[in-house]
């Protein structure tokens, strides 16, 4: 059932991501629904979880991009082991530090997806990070702590639980 | 146990990894293949009427704005246009009024706005906007392109009351312009004139243009009353009995000509 859950939510994020968000995008920045999600299954499901869930995201995302299909799968599968394996360590109930590490996701989640994409101009890489990959992460974020607040208030989040 | 359990987590874990990450770059690998639009192809044909839906949605918030905006674009153009069309139509009867002015050799007339009618049923007066301050005097006859209207009766400085044909007081020396036979043209009530005093041997006949005779003394001559529509003679008569419909539409008038220079006038100048 949970299973079931993360896949409609991925789902949506992800249906979401490719129509509605362009309504609050910012110039041709929007945020990463689908780094925010991952980002709440690896708080839930550590990082065996958050890998599948990364991992299938990125290829359903890979679908939309014929040239470089399997890259989203690529990254996200690894941004999702490493949320769900530093979960334990770092993880806090601080709706700032989570928001940070959500930046930090999709930042390196941006690298990684640019500089693999432009290889081997690493330079247009990360000049690709520097105008879209920064306030994506940026924007995610904020968006982030706004959802992550909504969530608290509605249901205070639980402790995180160790990942099995 | 507990060890061996951790260890197989973890390399739980780890394969995971390790088979996403294959498998991503294989896919990496395959670019353009069959394979890989197969994959991509049954994809994109389960999600895509989910998204068309969703954009429709969107869509449906762009409409309505745009359809806000439209509407009030709308109003807008409608309201130019009908200001437009009513400047058209001023613009057109000015021309006529002009061109009146130039086919009557009128030098000394001055052209007055219609901002009043008498509230009465029969209309039988009307008041200009031009009054003793732009010269205009008591039996100054005024005008239209169409023909004429009337004569000033009251002057005010800056309005005046012109008394018009559609009165039952206000006769008007004519003449019938084929056959130059002589009348007196007066209103007797309903939609036309009457030409009266017209011999029933006299040549008239229906479709005649009726003109003023200028013998009263009051309005210029070779102004146009109306044309002849019917003609009764009967030998036990006198006269005949003409019914002579206005050239004036006197319901329509908006702005009218006021001749400066009375009949009187022309007179003493030819003196």
């Amino acid at each position: 059932m949970r299973v079931l859950r993360y896949i409609l939510l991925a789902a949506l994020a992800l249906i979401l991501q490719s129509t509605l968000l362009k309504l609050v995008a910012v110039g041709q920045i929007q945020p990463d629904l689908v780094l925010l999600v991952l980002f709440y299954v690896a708080l839930s499901e550590g990082s065996y979880g958050a890998t599948i869930a990364g991992f299938c995201s990125g290829l359903v995302q890979d679908v939309y991009a014929p040239q470089t299909l399997g890259l989203n799968a690529l990254c996200k599968s690894l941004i999702g082991f490493g949320l769900g394996y530093c979960q334990r360590g770092v993880f806090v109930d601080s709706l700032v530090a989570r928001s940070l590490i959500l930046f930090a996701a999709v930042l390196i989640h941006d690298i990684l997806y640019f500089l693999i994409s432009s290889w081997p101009e690493v330079g247009r890489g990360f000049g690709l990070v520097v105008r879209f990959g920064l306030p994506t992460a940026l924007y995610t974020a904020l968006l982030g702590y706004v959802v992550f607040y909504l969530i608290r208030r509605e249901k205070r989040i639980q402790p995180l639980q160790e990942s099995p | 146990m507990s060890r061996l359990t951790f260890w197989t987590e973890r390399s739980r874990r780890l394969i995971v990894l390790s088979c996403a990450v294959i498998i991503s770059t294989v896919l990496l690998s395959m670019g353009h293949s069959q394979k890989a639009f197969v994959v991509r192809a049954l994809t994109i044909s389960i999600l895509a009427p989910v998204q068309k839906g969703i954009s429709l949605a969107s869509q449906f918030w762009d409409v309505y704005f745009q359809n806000r905006s439209l509407r009030q674009l709308n109003t807008e153009l409608s309201l130019e246009n009908q200001m437009l069309r009513e400047a058209q139509l001023e613009n057109l009867r000015l021309r006529q009024l002009l061109s009146f002015r130039e086919r009557q050799k009128l030098t000394s007339i001055l052209l007055a706005e219609v901002i009043a009618r008498e509230p009465a049923r029969q209309m039988n007066s009307i008041l200009i906007g031009s009054g003793s301050h732009l010269g205009v005097k008591q039996n100054m006859s005024v005008v239209t392109s169409q023909g004429l209207v009337g004569r000033v009766v009251e002057v005010y400085p800056s309005t005046a009351i012109v008394q018009v044909l559609l009165d039952r007081n206000c006769p008007v020396s004519a003449m019938v312009q084929r056959s130059r036979v002589s009348g007196i043209l007066v209103y007797e009530g309903g939609a036309s004139f009457r030409l009266k005093n017209v011999p029933w041997r006299m040549d008239v006949v229906a479709g005649d243009m009726v003109i003023s005779s200028g013998l009263g003394g009051v309005f210029p001559k070779g102004l146009q009353l109306g044309r002849v529509g019917q003609v009764f003679s009967n030998e036990r008569e006198l006269f005949k009995e003409i019914v002579v419909q206005p050239s004036v539409d006197f319901n329509s008038l908006e702005e009218v000509f006021v001749i400066l220079n009375t009949p009187q006038d022309t007179e003493e100048g030819e003196k």
